[in-house]
């Protein structure tokens, strides 16, 4: 392993921050990230026609 | 300290903010000349509880849109993502600033009666209607019609002979069986208005209406009765709310136990320990208070950033 990942595992490792405060951002970082990420997938598989037609016709 | 709820005191800018979204949400009339910008509004789901029945409604709902998608045996690529990046960055917060039907709890718990706290037992059920109705339901469940008695029932899709479960008329039942904003925004002007539609009225528009009388009802009693219990949108944008960008803190120093915060919170929270609680619609009433106990402010991590 790089010099410099063993670095930062070990200051990880030795933070006195709760877990909470770890994995809150991950959390946000992955519905965001996945958030953008579906949206693009879904107007790119022309969801919206769809949307619009079950909308228009009910 | 008499504890009497104040709805919109220093608040005003929601109330602002409600009203307008009123009239960007249903404004049909303005675009009434214009159908194709109507068409392409029609394409966009907002995170609020907006049946696209109404006939007024410019915006698609999510809960629908996403009934649909699985009813059709799809996933809602565009739903799911957007609801996710709101509640990433927002959390709850559009319950409380661009909802119709929680301003319509609001008003209506504004009329002077004694008062009651829902249960917070209660508070559990929305998430079993999103799992159950939401997301289970469409899926597995269809409604078959039957010829000889004329009636619907649901049966389960596998329980189907096979060469029927592709065609098995499964349903967004959320949005049949439970959803009393549409009920109250397209269920009752749309039997007023059609003459047609009078006579397809049976149990399950009586159904819909007994459930749209409880909310409305309750609504004068209790606070956000609809919101804290039912709403499956609001059960899934509340889990962001201990991590979304926007968020609240209370600092125990500047409190004076005033309880202002407590009275006008309009989910019937304690601000000073629920603020990070999936319940809180971020409407900001206690962040108003003179005291700045509770503030708000906009982060990745839990720790407030410091002015200089």
């Amino acid at each position: 392993m790089h010099a410099s990942v063993r670095r930062i595992i070990r200051k990880g490792l030795r933070m006195k921050k709760p877990a909470s405060a770890i994995i809150k951002p991950i959390l946000l970082g992955i519905s965001l990230i996945i958030g953008f990420m579906f949206i693009f997938v879904g107007i790119g598989m022309e969801e919206f026609y769809e949307i619009a037609g079950n909308a228009l016709t009910l | 300290m008499k504890q009497k709820f104040n709805f919109y005191a220093h608040n005003w800018s929601r109330l602002f903010v409600l009203i307008v979204s009123i009239f960007v949400i249903d404004g049909h009339f303005y675009v009434k000349y214009y159908p194709q910008v109507r068409e392409f509004l029609m394409n966009i789901p907002i995170p609020v509880l907006n049946c696209y029945s109404v006939p007024t409604t410019l915006y698609a709902c999510p809960v629908g849109t996403f009934q649909h998608f699985l009813v059709i045996g799809y996933f809602s690529f565009v739903t799911f993502g957007l609801l996710l990046l709101i509640g990433g960055l927002v959390g709850r917060w559009t319950c409380g600033w661009l909802c119709p039907f929680g301003f319509v709890q609001e008003l209506l718990h504004l009329i002077p009666t004694p008062k009651f706290k829902i249960p917070k037992w209660a508070r559990y059920i929305k998430y079993v209607i999103l799992l159950v109705f939401v997301v289970i339901m469409p899926l597995f469940v269809a409604n078959v019609h039957s010829a000889e008695t004329g009636k619907s029932k649901m049966v389960l899709v596998s329980q189907l002979p096979e060469d029927e479960q592709d065609f098995a008329q499964r349903e967004t039942w959320f949005c049949r069986l439970i959803c009393p904003a549409g009920t109250l925004g397209a269920g009752i002007p749309q039997v007023l208005m059609k003459d047609n539609l009078k006579d397809l009225v049976g149990m399950l528009y009586w159904w819909k209406i007994a459930i749209l009388f409880i909310v409305l009802t309750s609504a004068v009693f209790t606070r956000r009765p609809f919101c804290t219990t039912i709403c499956p949108l609001g059960a899934f944008l509340g889990l962001f709310n201990r991590f979304s960008i926007l968020k609240l803190t209370f600092i125990e120093e500047h409190c004076y136990n005033c309880n202002l915060c407590v009275r006008d919170c309009p989910m019937g929270l304690d601000p000073r320990k629920d603020y990070r609680s999936p319940e809180c619609i971020r409407c900001m009433n206690c962040v108003q208070k003179k005291c700045f106990a509770i503030r708000k402010y906009a982060s990745i991590t839990d720790e407030m950033p410091q002015k200089n």
